[in-house]
C-alpha cells in the first residue's frame, strides 16, 4: 500500500540555521502522527514543507505515492491534496461558515451536499451561515476541521491546532477530530508542543530536537523507552537515578531493577512519578511535596543525595522530613542510560 | 503648579490645536453661507460645472491608477520572489520623494515639441508624423500616480504581510492558484488597507493646482488658485473651497463605507510567513523589469535630467542657476521649514502628553480632530485660514491697532501658522508612535508617586519622546519644503520659496533653471524616505525565520506608516 505522505532526506534551512535536517518519514493511509517538540525544533517548518508552503533545500517529499518535491519536482500547494488545519483556525473572515467549508470543493452539484456533510461530522449543523466571528474558538476549530478535510485531502496538517483553546475543551475537540479522521480516512499529522496531546492523539508519535527526529515510535514505547534522555523528559516528568548493571539487571538504591537495554557497569536508569512507590521508614527522606488535587507529588532525597519523584494518591498524607523507602514498581524494564 | 491647573492647559492646548484646524473649515462653511447669492454668478462664469466634472474625471483616473499599480506592486514584491526584490521593495518608496509639481515638470518638459522625446519620434518617423497630445488629463493623471501610488503599496504591503499570509496558504492548500488566492481571499482582506492608501492618494490629487497647470487640465482647485491669485475675489473663491471641501468629505465617507467590511480583520497579529513563490527566468526577470520600469519613470530619469540641467546652465554669474533669487528662495524654504518644524513638534509633545496625562474623552476628541486636519485639502486650509485672518484683520481695525492689512495681503506668520495646522497630523502621529511603545502605566507610576503633569512632561514624557520628536522635525521640515498650494495662496508678495521659484521657473519654460531647486528639493525629500523605509526588510527576517526565530517586528516600522497616513 502506497504511504499517505513519505519524506526521504529532507533539510530546510534559513540562511545557516538549519530548521529542518536530513529528516526521513513515513505516515501510512490512516494513521496518525505527532511531531512534538519545543518550540523552534522545526516541526511547524517541517509541516509547512509537507503542505507546500515552503521549499525544502534537499530531500523529497511524496504525498499519496506522488513525488511533490524533489530535486527536480515541485507541485505548488493547490495541487498537493494536503489539509492544513492552522493554529488560529485562519477561517476566511470575509466569508460565512458553508462558503469557507465550500472553498475547496470544486462547484458542482455536490458542493452543497459535501458542506452538509463534512458540517455534520464536526457536529455542527446549524452553523453554515454565520461568520467565523459569530463562533467560539472550539466551533472555529472544527470548522477548520472541516475545511480541511472538505476537498478529501489524503493527509490532513494539524499547526497547534488546539494549542488555543482552553483545556477542557482541547480534549472534547482532539477526540472529535480524531473520530473525523478515522471517519474519512484520511492520514494526520499533528504538530504540537503538548506532550500530553501528542501521546493521546498519534498513532506514532515523532520526537524532534535541532530539526532532526530523537525518536519516532509508538506512544507507549516512546513513553516507557525514550530513545535519550531529551525525549524521556519531553514526553513527561522523568528522574535519573544512579546505579550498577551487572548484564542482568541494575544495582540501585530503590532495588535491583529489570532494564532495557541489558547494562553493565555504571549506568543511569530513567524513573516516572507513577512508578516510584515508597513505605515509611528506611533512609530517604521526603524533601518536598506538591498537591496537585487528586494527587500529592513526593520528592525523595535517596541516601546518595540524588532525588526521586513519587506520585501518590491524595490519601497519602506524609509530612515533609519522614524518613521513608523508597521501590519501583514499574511492570516493564526501565529504561537505562549510559551516566551523564 | 498643581494638578487641576495641570489638566486645565492640557485643556488650552488641545483646543488650541485643534481650532488651528477646525476654524479654517468652519470659516469656508460661515464664509459661503455670508456671502449670499454674491458669489454665485462669478462662480458660474468660473465654469465651475466643468471644473468639477475636470476634478471628478482626474480623481476617478488617479484612483484606479494609484491603487492597480501600488497594489498590483506590493502583491508582486511581497507574494513572489525574484532577482533584485530585496532592494526593489524599499526603492519603490522612493517616489514620494519627488513631488508631483517636480515630476510633472520633468515630464511635461520631455514629452513638450521640442523636447527630446518628439524630437526623436520625429527623426525616425518623419516631420510630419503625429505625436499624441501631450497636455492632456491623462498625461496629468499618471504623473500624479507615479508619484502618489507609494501610499496603496506602503498600506497594503503591510496588509498583506500582518493579515494575508496565513488566509492565503489556507486558500493555496485547498486548491487555489495564487492568482484566484488572491483575488478570492487576500484583496477582500486588504480592501480597508486599500481603501485607506486610496484616500490619502485622492487628497493630495485634490489638494494639487500646480502639477496639473502644466497639462492644461482646470480642476477646482486651480480654479481656486485662479480666481483668488488673479482676481482677488475671496467670495467666489471660497464657493469652490466649499466644493472641494465637500468632495473631501464624499471621499473620507466612501473610505468609511470601504471599511465597514473591518470587523472582519482577525484581531490576532499573524506571523506566518507569506509563501513567496520563486518566478523562475523570464518571468522573474520580467518582474524585475516591471518594478525598475516604475522606478526609472518616477525617479531614475526625473533625477538625470534635473541633473542634466542644473549642469548645462552655469551656475554663477548672470544668468545662472545659483543666483541671488535662488539664494533668497533658498533661505526662505529652509527658514519657513525650520519654524514650522519648531511649532509642529513642540504643539506634538503637548498632545502627546495631554492625551497621557489627561483620559477625559475631551481630549480625545480634541486630539482626533487635530490629527484629522489631514484629509482638509490644502487649497481649502489656506482660504479657510485667509477668511480667519480677514476676520481678526477687521477686529484690530475696529479697535483701531495697526498690523490688520499685512496679514490679509500674506505674512509669514500666518504660512507658519497654516503650515503647522496642515501638518499637525503628521507630527503628532510620528511622535506618538514613537511613545507607543512606552506603557501607559508610566505614566500613572509617575503620576501616583506625587509628580505633577509639568514634572511628568519635562521628566517622563520629553526624555521618551526624544526620538519620536527629532523624527516628527524631520519629516514636517520636509514636507514643508515641499509645499506648494499653500504658499503660492498665502504667500506675501515677493516671498519665494524653492518650491514655488521651480514652479514659476516652470510657466515660464525656463525648464533648465528649474533644475537647480527642483534637485535641491528632491536631495532632501530623499533623506527622510531613505531612513525612514531602508529598514524595511523585517518581512525577510520573518520570512527566513518561521519557528527559528519567533516574529521580528521592527517598532520602528509604524512611524514610517503613520509619516505616510497624513
Amino acid at each position: 500500500m502506497t504511504a499517505a505522505v513519505r519524506l526521504a532526506g529532507v533539510s530546510k534551512s534559513f540562511g545557516k540555521v538549519p530548521a529542518v535536517a536530513d529528516v526521513s518519514l513515513e505516515v501510512a493511509p490512516g494513521e496518525l502522527v505527532a511531531l512534538v517538540g519545543p518550540s523552534g525544533c522545526g516541526k511547524s517548518t517541517l509541516l509547512l514543507l509537507l503542505a507546500g508552503l515552503l521549499e525544502p533545500d534537499a530531500g523529497t517529499i511524496e504525498v499519496g505515492g506522488r513525488l511533490v518535491a524533489g530535486p527536480r519536482t515541485w507541485v505548488p500547494p493547490e495541487e498537493r491534496r494536503v489539509g492544513v488545519v492552522f493554529q488560529d483556525a485562519a477561517l476566511f473572515p470575509h466569508l460565512r461558515v458553508a462558503d469557507n467549508v465550500a472553498f475547496g470543493v470544486p462547484r458542482g452539484r455536490e458542493r452543497a451536499a459535501r458542506v452538509a456533510e463534512l458540517l455534520e461530522l464536526v457536529d455542527l449543523p446549524d452553523l453554515g451561515r454565520r461568520y467565523p466571528h459569530e463562533l467560539s474558538g472550539g466551533q472555529q476549530q472544527r470548522v477548520a476541521l472541516a475545511r480541511a478535510l472538505a476537498p478529501s485531502p489524503s493527509v490532513v496538517l494539524f499547526d497547534e491546532a488546539f494549542g488555543n483553546l482552553d483545556s477542557g475543551l482541547r480534549t472534547s475537540i482532539r477526540e472529535a477530530t480524531v473520530a473525523a479522521l478515522h471517519e474519512t480516512g484520511a492520514a494526520g499529522v499533528f504538530v504540537t508542543h503538548d506532550q500530553v496531546e501528542a501521546l493521546a492523539v498519534g498513532d506514532r508519535v515523532a520526537v524532534m530536537r535541532r530539526g532532526r527526529f530523537e525518536h519516532v515510535a509508538e506512544p507507549a514505547t516512546a513513553f516507557h523507552e525514550p530513545a535519550s534522555r531529551f525525549s524521556a523528559t519531553l514526553l513527561g516528568e522523568a528522574d535519573f537515578v544512579p546505579g550498577t548493571g551487572d548484564g542482568a539487571a541494575v544495582d540501585t538504591e530503590l532495588g535491583r531493577l529489570a532494564a532495557t537495554p541489558a547494562s553493565t557497569g555504571a549506568v543511569e536508569v530513567m524513573l516516572r512519578p507513577h512508578e516510584v512507590t515508597f513505605t515509611p521508614g528506611g533512609s530517604a527522606v521526603v524533601d518536598r511535596r506538591e498537591f496537585r488535587g487528586a494527587s500529592y507529588v513526593y520528592t525523595l532525597r535517596l541516601p546518595s543525595g540524588a532525588l526521586v519523584r513519587s506520585i501518590q494518591p491524595h490519601t497519602v498524607d506524609v509530612p515533609v522530613g519522614a524518613l521513608v523507602t523508597a521501590a519501583v514498581e514499574a511492570g516493564h524494564p526501565v529504561r537505562a542510560f549510559p551516566p551523564r | 503648579m498643581t494638578s487641576r491647573a495641570g489638566r486645565r492647559s492640557s485643556t488650552v492646548v488641545v483646543a488650541t490645536a485643534a481650532a488651528l484646524v477646525l476654524l479654517p473649515v468652519l470659516a469656508v462653511g460661515i464664509g459661503v453661507v455670508t456671502a449670499g447669492a454674491a458669489p454665485w454668478g462669478r462662480v458660474a462664469d468660473s465654469g465651475w460645472v466643468s471644473l468639477l466634472g475636470t476634478t471628478l474625471a482626474l480623481l476617478a483616473l488617479v484612483l484606479l491608477g494609484a491603487t492597480a499599480l501600488g497594489a498590483g506592486l506590493a502583491w508582486l514584491t511581497t507574494a513572489y520572489r525574484f532577482p533584485g526584490r530585496r532592494a526593489l521593495q524599499w526603492m519603490l518608496v522612493l517616489p514620494m520623494a519627488v513631488p508631483a509639481y517636480i515630476l510633472g515638470l520633468v515630464w511635461s518638459s520631455l514629452l513638450s515639441f521640442p523636447g527630446p522625446v518628439q524630437t526623436s519620434w520625429r527623426a525616425v518617423l518623419g516631420d510630419d508624423a503625429p505625436f499624441p497630445p501631450v497636455r492632456t488629463l491623462p498625461v496629468a493623471a499618471a504623473v500624479l500616480v507615479l508619484t502618489l501610488y507609494p501610499y496603496v503599496y506602503l498600506l497594503a504591503r503591510v496588509a498583506f504581510r500582518s493579515q494575508a499570509a496565513t488566509p492565503y496558504g489556507a486558500a493555496r492548500t485547498l486548491g487555489l492558484r495564487p492568482l484566484q488566492a488572491a483575488r478570492r481571499v487576500v484583496l477582500p482582506l486588504a480592501r480597508p488597507s486599500l481603501a485607506a492608501g486610496a484616500l490619502l492618494v485622492a487628497l493630495e490629487t485634490l489638494s494639487d493646482f500646480a502639477t496639473v497647470q502644466y497639462f492644461g487640465v482646470d480642476t477646482l482647485s486651480v480654479g481656486i488658485y485662479k480666481v483668488w491669485r488673479g482676481q482677488f475675489d475671496r467670495p467666489a473663491a471660497t464657493v469652490l473651497a466649499l466644493l472641494v471641501l465637500l468632495l473631501a468629505l464624499l471621499l473620507l465617507g466612501g473610505e468609511r463605507w470601504l471599511r465597514r467590511g473591518a470587523r472582519f480583520s482577525p484581531t490576532v497579529h499573524d506571523t506566518t510567513p507569506m509563501p513567496a513563490v520563486r518566478l523562475s527566468g523570464g518571468r522573474g526577470w520580467a518582474a524585475t523589469a516591471a518594478c525598475s520600469g516604475v522606478l526609472l519613470l518616477s525617479v531614475g530619469i526625473p533625477v538625470v535630467t534635473l541633473v542634466s540641467w542644473s549642469t548645462t546652465t552655469p551656475l554663477l554669474g548672470t544668468g545662472g542657476s545659483f543666483d541671488a533669487g535662488f539664494l533668497a528662495a533658498a533661505a526662505n524654504s529652509v527658514l519657513l521649514a525650520t519654524q514650522v518644524a519648531v511649532v509642529v513638534v513642540a504643539v506634538s509633545l503637548l498632545l502627546v502628553h495631554a492625551a497621557r496625562v489627561d483620559g477625559r474623552r475631551r481630549i480625545a476628541l480634541g486630539v482626533q480632530a487635530t490629527v484629522s486636519g489631514y484629509a482638509v485639502p490644502a487649497p481649502v486650509l489656506a482660504i479657510g485660514a485667509l477668511l480667519v485672518l480677514a476676520a481678526v484683520a477687521w477686529v484690530l481695525d475696529a479697535l483701531g491697532l495697526p498690523g490688520g492689512a499685512g496679514l490679509v495681503t500674506g505674512s509669514v506668520a500666518a504660512l507658519v501658522v497654516v503650515y503647522a495646522a496642515r501638518f499637525l497630523a503628521l507630527g503628532y502621529t510620528t511622535t506618538e508612535a514613537r511613545l507607543a511603545g512606552v506603557s501607559p502605566s508610566l505614566t500613572s507610576a509617575a503620576l501616583s508617586l506625587g509628580a505633577s503633569p509639568r514634572r511628568v512632561l519635562s521628566g517622563v514624557h520629553l526624555p521618551l519622546a526624544r526620538s519620536g520628536l527629532a523624527v516628527a522635525g524631520v519629516l514636517v521640515a520636509v514636507d514643508a519644503l515641499k509645499e506648494l498650494p499653500i504658499v503660492l495662496l498665502l504667500r506675501p508678495f515677493g516671498f519665494d520659496t524653492l518650491a514655488v521659484r521651480v514652479w514659476q521657473l516652470a510657466a515660464d519654460s525656463r525648464y533648465e533653471m528649474a533644475g537647480l531647486p527642483a534637485l535641491a528639493i528632491v536631495a532632501v525629500a530623499m533623506i527622510p524616505v531613505v531612513l525612514l523605509f531602508r529598514g524595511d526588510d523585517d518581512v525577510e527576517l520573518v520570512d527566513d525565520a518561521v519557528d527559528v526565530l519567533p516574529a521580528l517586528e521592527d517598532p520602528d516600522h509604524d512611524v514610517g506608516l503613520v509619516g505616510v497616513a497624513r
